[in-house]
């Protein structure tokens, strides 16, 4: 079981290092705290109590991938800014219902 | 789709360097034709969810295509995201950008074909949509141009129509010329207005009012057993533009049971 779990770990840090080493990822210091749960941002936010700091919104919205929702767009965008496309197809509805994907 | 995935810190930098497209399956018969050219399950026909990587031109496939990433790039339980955020740092090294490319316009605003769609996908990804009625050229530009930036990259849906009857049918009462930034409902059929600018607002405008929705509102929780149930109950129903063709039985050994046919 420890074998296996270091194994994991050594497989980790090697992807999270490829990643680094392709410019693909910005590593943190290690004294950066780890994210909260959102059980805990919900409890710090004190009715009445004002804050000013952005990270309190994004931890309700985090961020996300900017979709193009026509392949007009998308085609438009990629001919703009020469970048490849991605492209993902799902459908808003399940089992008729709206709403979720 | 698989919105854990898709909200991995790995997979949204990786994103950054491609244009994303979704496209909502069964809405449109054109672009469902041009899925099916992608890929075909073992139906022959089109199913809920398809993946691919292509060229800028859109004409030649950087992966090969399938489902989703998982199905093109497999990846252990727990690690799809870190497999698929490699896979797109090592596709976009090898394909970037030319460099003498280069365009004098900023990007448009990515948004969905209707508002009525809009309003839909907006509720599937629990966002804010910010809808503009009526802007001219400059004034939806101006738009793009906030929408492009941090912190609003990613956080909202976008919509865009010239018809005050499009803003009717999903619930605001009077549809005026403007930008409309709105909540929608559970079952993404009828919205809330939570702010509404003026169509020449100037960008620091947008971008207080923008703010504002993301300081205020909340993202609900969904979950799709429950969300189904409470939708077959109250009689909320969604008809697809065009005829649903998945199968809706997963292949042997393709992506993972429990999450058809919505997935």
């Amino acid at each position: 079981m420890t074998v296996l779990l270091l194994q994991i770990l050594a497989l980790r840090i090697l992807a999270l290092s490829i990643l680094a080493l392709s410019g693909g990822l910005e590593l943190l210091p290690l004294e950066q705290p780890p994210a909260l749960p959102e059980s805990a941002i919900q409890a710090s936010q004190v009715p009445g109590v004002e804050t000013d700091s952005p990270a309190d919104f994004r931890s309700q919205y985090p961020a996300g991938v900017a979709w193009w929702g026509t392949w007009e767009g998308a085609t438009g965008e990629a001919r703009r800014s020469g970048k490849p496309i991605l492209l993902l197809s799902a459908a808003p509805q399940c089992h008729g219902i709206p709403g979720i994907w | 789709m698989d919105q854990s995935l898709w909200s991995d810190p790995l997979v949204i930098e990786a994103s950054r360097k491609f244009v994303c497209a979704r496209l909502a399956t069964y809405e449109d018969a054109g672009e469902g034709k041009f899925l099916e050219g992608i890929y075909r399950g073992r139906s022959g026909q089109l199913e809920n969810t398809v993946f691919v990587i292509l060229t800028s031109d859109g004409k030649t496939r950087l992966s090969r295509s399938g489902r989703s990433p998982t199905m093109v790039f497999g990846g252990a339980v727990g690690w799809e995201g870190t497999v698929l955020a490699l896979e797109m740092e090592n596709i976009a090294e090898a394909h970037p950008p030319p460099k003498d490319h280069k365009s004098a316009d900023g990007p448009s605003l990515p948004i969905a074909k209707s508002v009525r769609l809009a309003v839909n996908i907006a509720a599937c990804d629990r966002l804010p949509l910010v809808i503009s009625s009526g802007l001219d050229d400059a004034q939806l530009q101006s738009l793009a141009t906030v929408g492009w930036k941090e912190p609003y990259l990613g956080r909202f849906s976008w919509a865009a129509t010239d018809e005050p009857a499009q803003l009717k049918k999903v619930g605001i009462e009077k549809p005026s010329a403007g930008i409309w930034i709105v909540q929608p409902g559970d079952f993404g059929l009828q919205v809330e207005v939570i702010a509404k600018v003026a169509a020449d607002a100037d960008q620091q405008t947008i971008a207080r009012a923008l703010d504002q929705v993301l300081e205020t509102s909340r993202r609900a929780q969904k979950y799709t057993r429950a969300h189904v149930q409470q939708g077959q109950r109250l009689g909320k129903k969604w008809q697809t533009e065009i005829p649903v063709t998945d199968p809706g039985i997963p292949p042997q050994g393709r992506g993972r049971p429990g999450r058809r046919p919505g997935e």
